[in-house]
């Protein structure tokens, strides 16, 4: 084998880096062929992602970095991108070109990071992207002079349709190759000696490990995190740090803007005679629509209408998908049974478990598309920020901000990513009082749980308009506990301090149909895939644990007992009865029902569900119900499949009736002082799903829980929103049966 | 004759099961995701794009 066969090849590093929501995910992926999620709203984008991009004729490693403005990093994603740029992640050197991604519409302001990042000394080329839309806004801006200014290449480029990519590959092959330097600021003289200062005063030990961009950021930044990073004694860091700063104070200007000001007049000149703004008397178009939609009354009634057409399509659109779904399990039920009609277990393997713990999964498949579709048209006109704005008010009461709600709204469709996102959150307080609170947030897991109790008990009692009242209702349970929850968090357990909320709103534009389907498809992937794995893997195991243990001698003496009954009904013989029973097709099956039911009720689940339900009795849950329950805790949605198991094992749904929501309603007490009364009745129904809103049902999230804050704070969360759920459930039964 | 074939079927489909679940839940304490997602920043749930790398 060749050394150069030994050795892995080292591809070039480029970085690409600029303010929130200015499009660089989108570049990011026309340049890669990658697909990371893009959306109309920042903090989509909370730690680096990296790709491999053709260069002529060859590769180079593109890193896509958060959004950030400038390089004063205070919260979690922002650092990364510092120390991507400073080369302190796993020991891996600084990019060798930079792309900034630098908004036309906004160039003053995007340039700032731009200029800070020209102090590293590495090659950058300038990527003016959304150029259609300066183009729209009538923005004139001299490209040529802009680039001669900076001395460094810029392209217009427009990353949803791929315009300019050609020449922007072009410009990183030139940049790698030429290392051009952008033009840098000349700190005034003032800036200068306070440095010198500060170089001084840094004990040699640690200023070797330094940048001269770092030193600068000790220099500006309120608190900076390299503090901690060198392990500077920070009393003895603060106090050096502090002197230092004596020529800024000298020469009238307040450290911690300094940077801003100097940056500004550098820019100012920089930009003098390069861009044209068009009259700014006249309102853009999307400053007309927040006029409404970011109004104090009408703004929350949109809102509030917007999000209940959401569920009332949810819950009616997806009737004739449903039914399709239903079809083929049903089919695929007839046809495997008689296959192996010689092999029972792997029959009732099959077809009560698999077909049917899985079918009554994936026949939601229809609804999270649909709501997905919202999502995705919500997030790519740029409503979703306009929301979080709105919401500001709310979490301002509740101790948080609205920085918290983009978090929690990630939360609606999975809490995973939600608590990722929750490092746009620069005070660590505020941010492990949302990661505690978003898997509150009803996520699209609920939506199978809420879709099937709703369809079987509230949509015949109330009607259809109501179903998706309660559904959308259902939405907010997790939402309106979560703020008085923050309320009670933010004063007694993690004392937080008022923090201002500064959100860019990107301007409104219609939806991508390329983006909108691509996020349809991967929320129906992932949900076909988790059926087709962890779902199945689950369902498998639940029918094991049901079907097991099956002694024979149980069938023969539920027989015996039927035919007794039977006989003495029809006052028959017992031979008689027996003759009787074989030949009636419907006695048969009622047989075998009680045969069914029996074994189920001896199993191993069975008996556990039972030993348990007494915890569960106050909620109205029966031992079926307690079984569902306690499958869900590894992932809520599995309650579906188990229940699905239960009744299909039980003799309750099979081929022919085929439908879960019967047999739910079908359900009654075998004793105790409600024996022969319906188990499911309202309370009943919104007693579980109160549960579920509240419960900690998600392993993943937990993991995710532990890994952005500690497995101490995963276990507290874990608690108290399993206590929280059993105390909504009993409250919501008990005060529901005494209503009733 | 068909019983233990089924027998045997029916064991290989249960230990499966609970081999994969194992794998699932040693991966989500690990990773924060499924084994499945690794390579993934945020895998396991619906919002996830499947070429993330975690990094």
């Amino acid at each position: 084998m060749s050394k150069a066969a030994e050795t892995p090849r080292r591809l070039a590093r480029v970085a690409m880096l600029g303010n929130p929501n200015t499009g660089k995910t989108s570049l990011f992926n026309s340049l890669t062929g990658l697909r990371q999620r893009v959306g109309n709203y920042p903090g989509i984008t909370v730690e680096k992602k990296t790709g491999v991009m053709q260069l002529g004729h060859g590769e180079v490693e593109l890193i896509d970095l958060p959004g950030t403005y400038s390089l004063a990093a205070a919260s979690p994603d922002e650092r990364v991108v510092v120390d991507v740029l400073s080369g302190h992640v796993d020991g891996t050197e600084s990019p060798e070109a930079i792309v900034c991604v630098v908004d036309a519409t906004n160039l003053k302001r995007n340039l700032f990071l731009a200029s800070q990042v020209a102090e590293l000394g590495i090659p950058i080329v300038i990527a003016l992207n959304l150029w259609d839309a300066a183009m729209k806004q009538g923005l004139k801006i001299d490209i040529e002079k802009l680039s001669e200014r900076l001395s460094a290449p810029v392209i217009t480029t427009v990353g949803r349709t791929g315009q300019g990519l050609p020449e922007l590959r072009a410009a990183i092959a030139a940049a790698l190759s030429e290392k051009p330097e952008m033009t840098r600021i000349e700190w005034p003289e003032s800036a200068q000696q306070a440095e010198k200062e500060l170089r001084e005063a840094i004990p040699a030990e640690i200023r070797s490990q330094l940048k001269e961009l770092e030193i600068r950021r000790l220099l500006f930044d309120a608190d900076s995190p390299i503090i901690d990073r060198i392990g500077w004694n920070r009393d003895e860091a603060h106090k050096a740090i502090e002197a230092a700063r004596k020529p800024l104070w000298d020469a009238g200007v307040n450290p911690h803007a300094a940077e801003a000001l100097f940056q500004y007049k550098h820019l100012g000149q920089i930009l003098e005679g390069v861009v044209a703004a068009p009259d700014e008397s006249l309102p853009r178009g999307s400053e007309s629509i927040d006029n409404l939609l970011l109004h104090r009354f009408w703004g929350v009634i949109v809102f509030v209408g917007m999000m209940f057409i959401v569920f009332q399509a949810v819950y009616a659109g997806a009737g004739p998908f449903m039914d399709f779904v239903e079809w083929v399990k049903v089919g695929a039920q007839s046809v495997v049974g008689p296959w192996l009609a010689d092999m029972p277990m792997l029959q009732s393997l099959v077809n009560d478990g698999v077909i049917e713990g899985v079918g009554a999964f994936v026949i939601f498949l229809p609804q999270i598309l649909i709501l997905f579709l919202f999502i995705a048209l919500l997030e790519d006109t740029g409503y979703m920020a306009r929301a979080a704005f709105l919401m500001d008010k709310v979490f301002h009461w509740c101790g948080l901000n609205g920085k918290s709600f983009v978090p929690l709204l990630s939360s609606y469709a999975c809490a995973v990513p939600g608590i990722m996102a929750t490092r746009t959150i620069e005070d660590p307080k505020a941010r492990l009082t949302t990661i505690l609170l978003a898997p509150l947030m009803s996520c699209s897991a609920r939506l199978p749980v809420y879709v099937l109790l709703i369809g079987a008990f509230v949509e015949p009692a109330l009607g259809t308009f109501w179903a998706g009242v309660t559904l959308f209702a259902m939405h907010f349970v997790g939402l309106g506990v979560a703020i008085v929850l923050a309320f009670v968090f933010t004063r007694f357990l993690i004392k937080t301090k008022p923090q201002p909320f500064v959100l860019e709103m990107p301007s409104y534009r219609a939806p991508r149909m390329r983006n909108v389907l691509f996020r349809m498809y991967e929320a129906g992937r992932e949900f076909v895939e988790r059926a087709g794995t962890v779902i199945l893997a689950i369902t498998v195991i639940v029918w094991a644990l049901l079907y097991f243990p099956r002694p024979e001698s149980l069938a023969v003496d539920e027989t015996q007992a039927f035919v007794v009954q039977h006989a003495q009904a029809g006052n028959l013989s017992e031979e008689d009865a027996q003759a009787a029973i074989e030949a009636s097709e419907e006695l048969s099956a009622q047989l075998q029902a009680q045969i069914d039911g029996a074994y189920v009720d001896q199993s191993l689940l069975g008996r556990m569900g039972k030993a348990i339900q007494p915890i569960f009795a106050p909620a109205g849950f029966d031992w079926k119900i307690t079984v569902g329950v306690l499958a869900s805790f590894p992932a809520r949605e599995v309650i579906v499949s188990t229940l699905g198991i239960i009744y299909s094992l039980g003799g309750d749904v099979d081929e022919e009736s085929g439908d879960l929501k019967e047999a739910l309603h079908n359900e009654t007490w075998d004793d105790g002082p409600r024996a022969g009364q319906p188990i499911f009745n309202l309370p009943v129904v919104f007693s579980i799903m109160v549960f579920f809103a509240l419960c900690s049902q998600c392993g993943s999230t937990l993991a995710v829980t532990a890994k952005e804050s500690s497995w101490k704070w995963a276990a507290f969360t874990f608690f108290y929103m399993t206590a929280l759920a059993w105390l909504g459930a009993v409250a919501v039964y008990q005060i529901g049966i005494r209503l009733m | 004759m068909w019983w233990w074939i089924e027998i045997a079927l029916v064991s290989l489909i249960v230990g499966t099961a609970v081999g994969y679940l194992v794998w699932y839940i040693r991966g989500v304490i690990r990773f924060g995701s499924s084994s499945s997602s690794s390579n993934c920043g945020s895998g396991g749930c619906p919002s996830c794009g499947p070429d993330k790398k975690k990094v």
